[in-house]
């Protein structure tokens, strides 16, 4: 699985609050939760979000409540994948769960800036900054995770597996 | 103490950090927040029955009373689905917050796995119970299946020596342990608490210490069973249980030493659970509500050291005070013995019980400029709108309702 977009840098410690404010889980439907991504971190994001662009997050990814709203946020902006430092349990968890690909590089936040091109290929274990043309090592990713990624979640996993 | 709990309740013999185990929950939560969505996934994966309906427990406890027309109708839905399935624990908007139902009415209990669609789920480690958060997809599944892969954490100790000051609460020390671990210190671990701090405090305040190992990024926060523990679930306990204790040569990654009589009143700065400071340091500051509430801080000990404080005094003009009962079992008792008029006599409002105000969505949401200082768990950017929260105490809140600004409890005697 690869990806390749342009990254948007963020800091450490992003909420799901911050992901997707509270106010909207419960009034719109999951459909248009894309539209308000990260409004509570900064009300322009969604804006400037391209498909396919690549977050590239601090530590601590995702901490706060365990709203899957948060990525299914982000994968319905059409962001393609989220690259951390660290994420939350939780978070780690539902990104698999919603098929939002999503890798750990310790200290990738001091090596990408924003706007550079960056290629995330999972099973190479590898990401790109093309721009700098710096390699990074991703930290390995369960094969049962994998697989549940690569079907696109565990709803479509559930559904392969039943035929 | 989290090895030996997943082991018991996996296929796999013995497990290590790191391993990821298929595991059999005794107790599987959802809420109105996520109980739809969960549902909705369970659904979708071609699920027509659930696996166990008597180890589901549904609560609705985020809006309650319903907020919008949206939510009476996913209320509804769910209220139809929990009698088409049979499923045996149902509490509806009113009995309370999830986490205390379950704990007074003797869910809770040592060496049972509880896992559920809320994130501080890590209450119920306050009774040996390994429990911990889960998402909304997970839920879907695990309802179907009756199991869910969960990864063996590692275990970090906390040890917390000697015992906390007077009008100094768990509260504080939980802060203390924010400041010292932060955010992002124990991410997927178990944190165990230790040593006789831990072991002086009843079992609200041990609660309040696991509901906040979430916001240290842990996977639980587990208190070894001992006599509290035992009393506290004697007549309460809805079955038999068998205790989980760490064994003599267990190994942590890290330990954690807390003096706990050098603990002092302390609150959580906007806009991080971890931002921490001293009473003293930040009194003076100005706020426009107080909110007594949530599963961090709102059983009926918690309400009544609050209104302990409060009673004969007046809310401080400009300020509103919000009391939010943890459970209606917290507010009938609150009634009988006579806090809920105190309460109000002194200017505040007593609400619903449930999460209240705590995740922005009713019941007290900030306005621009607007300062909160509230008995929660949380004090993300925006989480309340757009003001500023301050976390802190029950005792805190109190002095704070009365002054009308960020005041030390040990001022009020």
């Amino acid at each position: 699985m690869e990806r390749r977009g342009r990254a948007h840098v963020l800091p450490d410690d992003i909420d799901t609050d911050q992901i997707i404010p509270a106010e909207y889980l419960n009034d719109i439907p999951e459909e248009d939760y894309g539209e308000h991504v990260l409004e509570g971190y900064d009300p322009e994001f969604p804006a400037s979000i391209e498909p396919g662009d690549i977050l590239v997050t601090g530590e601590n990814f995702g901490l706060g409540s365990s709203r899957e709203g948060a990525p299914i946020a982000i994968r319905n902006a059409g962001i393609g994948a989220v690259i951390a430092e660290s994420f939350a349990r939780i978070f780690y968890r539902n990104c698999f769960n919603v098929g939002l690909p999503i890798v750990t590089v310790p200290g990738i936040t001091d090596r990408v800036g924003e706007g550079d091109v960056v290629r995330i290929d999972i099973e190479g274990g590898r990401v790109d900054n093309e721009t700098s043309g710096e390699t990074f090592s991703i930290d390995p990713i369960p094969r049962d995770l994998l697989e549940i990624l690569e079907a696109g979640g565990l709803v479509a996993y559930r559904q392969q597996q039943r035929g | 103490m989290a090895e030996k709990m997943l082991a018991a309740h996996s296929d796999a013999e013995s497990v290590s950090p790191g391993m990821h185990v298929t595991a059999e929950p005794d107790w599987v939560l959802g809420h109105d927040l996520s109980a739809p969505p969960g549902k909705h996934r369970w659904e979708q994966m071609g699920f027509e029955t659930v696996k166990h309906p008597d180890r589901i427990i549904i609560v609705f406890d985020h809006y309650v009373p319903s907020a919008s027309e949206r939510i009476s109708t996913l209320m509804d839905e769910i209220e139809g689905w929990v009698e088409d399935q049979g499923i045996e624990h149902f509490f509806p908007a009113g009995e309370g917050i999830s986490h205390n139902i379950m704990s007074e009415g003797g869910y809770s209990l040592p060496g049972e796995l509880i896992v559920g669609s809320d994130s501080h789920t890590t209450t119920h480690g306050a009774f040996g119970a390994f429990a911990t958060g889960i998402g909304h997809t997970d839920l879907g599944y695990v309802l179907g299946e009756g199991e869910l892969w969960l990864k063996v954490p590692e275990s970090r100790r906390v040890v917390v020596e000697n015992t906390l000051p007077e009008n100094v609460a768990a509260k504080d020390l939980g802060l203390r342990l924010m400041g010292e671990l932060t955010t992002k210190g124990a991410i997927y671990h178990s944190i165990e608490y230790h040593g006789e701090g831990i072991e002086a405090l009843e079992m609200y305040e041990r609660a309040t210490l696991s509901n906040l190992a979430v916001e240290l990024g842990a996977m639980a926060g587990l208190v070894p069973p001992d006599d509290t523990t035992r009393d506290y679930l004697d007549g309460r306990a809805l079955r038999d249980f068998e205790e989980v204790h760490p064994d003599a040569e267990a190994t942590y990654i890290e330990e954690t030493v807390i003096d706990a009589s050098t603990v002092e009143p302390l609150v959580a700065k906007p806009a991080s659970v971890d931002n921490i400071d001293t009473v003293e340091t930040v009194g003076g500051t100005e706020v426009d509500q107080v909110f007594v509430g949530t599963c961090n801080n709102a059983r009926y000990e918690d309400i009544a050291a609050f209104a302990e404080l409060l009673a004969g005094e007046n809310v401080a003009p400009g300020t509103d005070l919000i009391v939010t009962p943890g459970s209606k079992q917290a507010l009938l008792r609150m009634n009988e013995e006579g806090l809920s008029n105190a309460i109000m006599n002194a200017g505040g409002m007593i609400s619903t019980p449930g999460c209240g105000a705590c995740f922005g969505a009713h019941g007290g949401v900030l306005g621009e400029g607007d300062v909160c200082l509230g008995t929660m768990n949380r004090n993300f950017p925006g989480r309340m709108g757009p003001g500023d929260i301050y976390l802190g105490s029950p005792h805190t809140a109190a002095a704070t309702a009365i002054y009308g600004e960020i005041t030390d409890p040990r001022e009020v005697l």
